[in-house]
């Protein structure tokens, strides 16, 4: 069994279903991302990991020990996890010291031992000399460190975090996010990291798990999730793609060869494809090369139309017609066409997923 | 005070009416002084500029002017039931409607005087158990001289030469107990009162007017006795008719100087209440009445005035429990005339004279509100 | 542009002679501001001088005077016992109340916060009165009981004495804590607790350590509240003080001017010392709750997690209910109970039930009927006025750059400061002298109740202009409306809903206006609160009780249209709710 084995997790709120079906295995001391939209389910799921949700259906175990069942469910004050909010929730009638403390201090552990520690976390996350200040003389970056600081003295096994950098500027963000990945590296503690940013996600986890509408659409690593998106929502969530539509010709395992109008490629493809559905090709636009029309080994070469060109300043955002459906080609800003003009893309065949067309997005 | 009780009492009385008379001139300066602190520069003339037409004796009400004027203020400290009784005779026969400001005998006259004060005088005939409140009136001004032929029938003593009051009513102040706790044993003395600790019941509103009959009960017997009175922590409420109420109730067994014409009314009504004038001697007051020099209706008023002291007013008094300050008037049914019962004459001249000091020793006697 | 439209007088896009727009408004807010000094600052300034003796002499030997007398001492003592008194037990019992009905999941919560606004709402007088049934030390009814069942001799409550007074103005005041303590609680966003339970906390260890100290601010600042509140109840002091023999200062106060002649400087003395106490209390509050407070009741939602008792939570139900038993169900029921009977020494029983006191009280006393109509009257347009006056200094606060708004503001929120007993003596001293006769009729009064209540009309007539965008009104001036015409269409029905609430926020306490009326009223110019009272003197319960059942009635009516107007859920904020 893994560490956390969350199996056939059911939530429902009224008649709205948050949760169904969730399967996962998570493993010591991975850096998890929850990543999905808007009421996707990954707070939900977050919280129903916590303890503040009572499953409809289903079970987490959490080292072999039952922690949520439909019947029985762990308090969250019994479960040794840590936990950071968006808001942070650092409470502004305590100093640093006390809101770091608190934990310790709820496990009767005694003074000498409790400032030392409190010391310590504080030293780790950068806040020292600050322990008399209260919140409300803190900036926003600060108060989120109290709150990790806070999560860390009790040294649990699992800390969850919900969106914790939504608050902060983008500079901000992107610091503490650096931070974030070294302490989980150098502390060992299982991270499960809840986010709407793929960005974000990409940079931290060693593993993401992809939420849609209560269900799990894909659980991979970052390089896994971008490439080999399982479906077309996880393929636009996680980036620009084009998605081509197209009809299947044939398939003989992982490959396939799909009619785009009047040319056909080859592309990867998964099992589950229904040959007789709508067949849609992702093609990420920074995979297509601009050049000549002579075959290249190992790749498609398609003939398209330029429809327009916007200049981007690191890049020009190119706009081609190929075969009636309009594609986004990425390319230096060197190469400049004039609209009309015929233009051949070049597309390694690995960077062409086929999938089931539009049914789940 | 061997001489028939009423007639001693009245003759203290009277002496006191009569030196009254001779300290006006220096009280007058006093009063000038304690009256309304600054309103006397203040005084708008709106209370003296209407120069107030209207009969001056019985014979020239008008009755149709009297109509015209459609109706009559009152301020009186009568019980209401009594007063109701006799607006709704009076409204019956005129068809001039009355209304009414009831309060204390002290809150009565007080208004009457500040709002003349203020030039702002609302009332047309003014009725109070505080001769002094009356006395004061007259000094001010503010009573109009009637002559009424109501005068023959009261004794000379109660009430003003030059007709600007007159009593209308005599209030004995007696012991009233509930029959179910004390029916087999009533207090039968003042004294005996003073055994009932925890059990006793008196009143007097915030301004004090309960204090003139505590008063003449002290200064005739002793202030002692009010002390033991007072070391029986008796309940205090605000007026008579709430004295019958708690004794009424069983909440306490006995009351000390409540209204006669009250005790006597819960009796009729077969309330379980008894009362009894102790021999040692009662307080008596005198409730009076006047009209006012710049009533807004004048006909209307003295019309009022004589029906209030006629025979058919005063029958509605006497039916109410009062005794009557006319001498052709019998005692409440069921009463002992007024003969009979040793009666405390109040001294009014000490009393307005001493008054702070009175409600003082008062205040620290029984604790609570006395107006001091 | 815009400045253009907003600023008065600068307005040559559309060719008016500027003069003429300034002084329509000018005149419409000039008239407003100079009501609102004649009405409020006329009458204090007369307060303080009247305590220095004026116009007689000057000086402060009446302030010393007044305070050498042992009963104005005495006064001074035992309101502060009653404020420390009240204040205590508002916490004692609002605190757990407030935390029951807005963090667990008690049953009945929603009816144990309507029964603390119904014990609020209640005039406290009538409540007094109720509790002289109950809790008479050897007949009341609650006494009785006791008797019945422990075989007391006498009564072992009585209601006459200090910890009574205390009780009957605790129920009524303790509200203050409570609503105070519920909003703040409510605004306690879920996470802080949640943060504390991951840690490991346990609930009560959550609620001792995380949700009582944020909202301590609330606690004290609602106690704070309480204490200066019961300072100004003269109703249940004198119903109850007076038989107990206990002084407060208002009954003090109102001693000294109804003995006649009135002794203006003594009561002008201790006003001032009244008005001391309740702007010091104000003071301390506003001050404590500023710096130490961690809630801010904005309009954002936050989330709130109910927290689960168990069967505890039927423990806390009975706590509750008990306490809303004693402060609205038992003074509410007495009175009805009275009301109904024919006689209410006799048990209750269908045969005893009538209607004839209701005649009476509505139909047949005269000074009853009178007290009702002119409640009525005076209500209705003393609402009115200080609606219209309250919207001039809100209007002149949030749309003008007019100088000095400040301290009209200052000016409109003062009264609150100021106790109805000491309002009254202020309009007394200031227009007995006044060539305008308006003393000893029903004028003096309206004024009095302008005076008092303009603060609740300004607060609540800001509050609803302060969700309006002024540039609605802007772009009406710009499309060529002029200043008088854009408020009509434009500020006007977007702020009725509002206004509405703010005129039945002034008519509900104007209605039962007790501790003012009883120094100002004269003969003809009663109110219900007076005609009770005087009743009440005279022993007429029955009467009484009818009249206090009306009473009841109509202030519950108009306080369940002030919720549905304001259009909130029984656990949002207070503010006005801009329709439309």
């Amino acid at each position: 069994m893994a560490f956390i084995d969350i199996a056939g997790i059911d939530k429902r709120f009224g008649n709205f279903k948050a949760l169904s079906g969730i399967e996962l295995a998570i493993e010591e001391r991975e850096f998890v991302t929850f990543l999905g939209p808007s009421g996707c389910g990954k707070t939900t799921m977050l919280r129903t990991l916590a303890g503040f949700l009572t499953p409809d259906k289903g079970s987490i175990h959490v080292g072999g020990r039952l922690l949520s069942s439909a019947q029985a469910v762990v308090p969250p004050e019994h479960r040794r996890m840590g936990m950071v909010f968006q808001n942070y929730a650092v409470w502004p009638h305590m100093s640093v010291f006390e809101n770091v403390a608190f934990g310790l201090r709820l496990l009767k552990v005694d003074r000498t031992e409790v400032s030392e520690r409190v010391s310590r976390v504080l030293d780790a996350v950068g806040l020292s000399g600050l322990e008399k200040r209260h919140p409300g003389q803190l900036s926003g970056g600060q108060q989120q460190r109290v709150a990790l600081a806070r999560s860390l003295v009790v040294e649990p096994s699992i800390l969850l975090l919900d969106e914790p950098l939504s608050n902060l500027d983008a500079k901000l963000r992107e610091r503490m996010r650096t931070e974030l990945k070294t302490l989980q590296r150098r502390t060992g503690i299982t991270f499960i990291y809840v986010t709407h940013d793929q960005a974000e996600a990409m940079a931290l986890s060693d593993r993401i798990v992809v939420f849609n509408q209560g269900t799990v659409q894909q659980v991979g690593t970052p390089r896994d999730v971008y490439e080999r998106p399982a479906n077309i929502f996880v393929a636009d969530f996680m980036g620009l793609v084009n998605k081509v539509p197209g009809t299947l010709v044939e398939r003989q395992g992982a490959s396939a060869r799909v009619r785009i109008g009047e040319q056909t490629i080859e592309a990867c493809t998964s099992e589950g494809i229904d040959p007789r559905g709508a067949i849609v090709v992702a093609i990420r636009p920074e995979a297509i090369r601009l050049g000549d029309a002579a075959p290249v080994a190992g790749s498609n070469v398609l003939a398209g139309r330029l429809v327009e060109s916007t200049f981007l300043g690191n890049i020009v955002d190119h706009q081609i017609d190929v075969g009636g459906s309009l594609m986004r080609v990425q390319g230096d800003r060197q190469q400049t066409f004039e609209p009309g003009a015929n233009v051949n893309l070049i597309v390694p065949i690995t960077e062409c997923v086929a999938m089931q067309g539009d049914m789940s997005q | 005070m061997h001489a028939a009780p009423d007639d001693g009492a009245l003759k203290a009385f009277a002496s006191s009416a009569q030196e009254e008379m001779a300290m006006r001139i220096g009280r007058r300066s006093v009063l000038k002084g304690l009256a309304a602190a600054g309103t006397a520069p203040f005084i708008s003339h709106h209370a003296f500029g209407q120069a107030a037409a209207g009969p001056s004796e019985a014979g020239q009400i008008d009755i149709e002017k009297a109509k015209a004027e459609g109706k009559v203020v009152l301020y009186t400290s009568l019980d209401t039931k009594i007063v109701d009784a006799i607006n709704a005779a009076f409204t019956k026969k005129y068809g001039i409607e009355v209304q009414y400001f009831r309060g204390g005998s002290s809150d009565v006259t007080g208004k009457v005087l500040a709002e003349a004060d203020a030039g702002r005088s609302q009332a047309d005939m003014v009725d109070a158990s505080d001769v002094a409140g009356l006395m004061l009136m007259k000094e001010r001004g503010l009573l109009k001289p009637f002559k009424t032929p109501a005068t023959g029938t009261i004794a000379k003593e109660l009430r003003d030469p030059d007709g600007t009051w007159i009593a209308d009513r005599l209030t004995q102040a007696v012991i009233q107990y509930n029959t179910k706790e004390l029916g087999s044993a009533p207090p039968k003395t003042w004294s005996d009162l003073a055994k009932l600790d925890g059990r006793l019941v008196y009143f007097s509103s915030p301004s004090g007017d309960g204090a003139p009959r505590l008063y003449t009960l002290a200064s005739n017997l002793s202030w002692d006795l009010l002390k033991q009175l007072a070391a029986t922590k008796p309940l205090r409420v605000q007026t008579p008719q709430i004295i019958t109420q708690v004794l009424e109730r069983g909440e306490r067994a006995a009351g000390f100087l409540q209204n006669d014409n009250i005790a006597w009314r819960s009796k009729a009504q077969g309330k379980p209440t008894d009362y009894l004038f102790p021999a040692e001697g009662v307080p008596t007051e005198v409730g009076a009445c006047g009209l006012l020099k710049n009533a807004a209706r004048p006909h209307a008023a003295a019309l009022y005035y004589e029906w209030w002291m006629g025979p058919e007013g005063q029958a509605i008094l006497v039916d109410g429990g009062k005794y009557s300050s006319r001498t052709d008037v019998d005692p409440p049914k069921g009463s002992v005339p007024l003969s009979k019962i040793k009666l405390l004459a109040p001294n009014h001249v000490e009393y307005k004279k001493d008054k702070p000091k009175i409600l003082d020793r008062l205040a620290a006697t029984f604790g609570g509100e006395w107006g001091n | 542009m815009q400045a253009a439209a907003s600023a008065p007088g600068a307005d040559p896009a559309h060719g008016r002679p500027a003069t003429s727009k300034i002084s329509f408004q000018g005149l419409v807010l000039g008239f407003a501001v100079a009501l609102l000094l004649f009405l409020v600052g006329y009458p204090l300034l007369w307060l303080i001088l009247g305590a220095l003796g004026v116009p007689q002499s000057l000086g402060f030997e009446h302030l010393q005077r007044a305070f050498a007398r042992p009963q104005n001492y005495a006064a001074l003592i035992n309101t502060l016992q009653l404020a420390l008194g009240t204040g205590v037990m508002s916490v004692l019992i609002g605190v757990p109340l407030a935390w029951a009905t807005s963090r667990t999941n008690m049953p009945l919560r929603y009816l144990v916060h309507a029964l603390v606004a119904l014990s609020y709402i209640m005039p406290p007088y009538l409540t007094a009165l109720a509790y002289i049934f109950l809790l008479g030390p050897e007949a009341g009814h609650f006494n009785r009981l006791l008797q019945g069942l422990f075989g007391f001799e006498s009564g072992p409550l009585n209601i006459f004495t200090m910890p009574g007074v205390i009780f009957v103005i605790g129920i009524h005041v303790f509200a203050f804590t409570y609503f105070l303590t519920y909003s703040a609680l409510k605004s306690v966003d879920a996470s802080l607790e949640e943060s504390a339970q991951v840690l490991g906390a346990k609930r009560w260890q959550t609620t001792l350590r995380i949700n009582l100290p944020l909202v301590a601010p609330a606690i004290t600042g609602g106690a704070l509240l309480s204490a200066i509140d019961s300072l100004a109840l003269f109703g249940p002091q004198a119903i109850i003080g007076t038989p107990a023999q206990i002084v407060f200062l208002p009954t003090r106060i109102y001693a000294t001017i109804g003995s006649y002649p009135p002794r203006w400087a003594e009561a002008s003395a201790l006003s001032l010392v009244l008005v001391l106490l309740t702007v010091a209390g104000l003071a301390l509050q506003r001050g404590y709750l500023e710096r130490r407070s961690y809630i801010t009741v904005s309009g954002k939602g936050v989330r709130t997690q109910l927290l689960d008792l168990g069967p505890a939570r039927w423990l806390l139900l009975a706590f509750c209910m008990t306490v809303v038993f004693f402060s609205a169900i038992a003074p509410v029921g007495t009175l009805t109970i009275n009301a109904f009977s024919k006689s209410w020494t006799d048990p209750l029983s269908f045969s005893n039930l009538t209607l004839e006191h209701f005649r009476s009280a509505l139909f047949e006393d005269q000074v009853a009927v009178r007290g009702i109509i002119n409640s009525f009257k005076l209500a209705t347009s003393a609402a009115a006025i200080a609606v219209l006056i309250g919207a001039a200094v809100a209007y002149l606060d949030l749309r003008t750059n007019v100088r000095g708004r400040r301290l009209l503001d200052y000016l409109a929120i003062l009264p609150l400061g100021l106790p109805g007993t000491v309002m009254a003596v202020g309009i007394l001293l200031a227009f007995i002298r006044l060539p305008i006769p308006i003393y000893g009729t029903i004028w003096i009064l309206l004024a009095a109740y302008v005076a008092r209540f303009i603060p609740l009309a300004t607060r609540s007539a800001n509050a609803t202009f302060r969700q309006i965008d002024p540039s609605l009104e802007e772009a009406g001036r710009i499309t060529g409306a002029s200043w008088f015409h854009a408020i009509r269409r434009i500020l006007m029905p977007l702020s009725r809903p509002g206004l509405l609430v703010a005129f039945l926020l002034v008519f509900i306490p104007a209605f039962g206006e007790l501790s003012a009326t009883i120094l100002l009223y004269t003969g003809g110019t009663e109110t219900i609160a007076i005609a009770i009272y005087r009743l009440n003197d005279l022993g007429q319960l029955e009467v009484v009780s009818a009249l206090a059942v009306f009473t009841i009635v109509v202030v519950l009516t108009l306080a369940a249209l002030v919720n549905w107007l304001s259009g909130s859920s029984w656990s949002s904020s207070e503010t006005p709710a801009v329709r439309g």
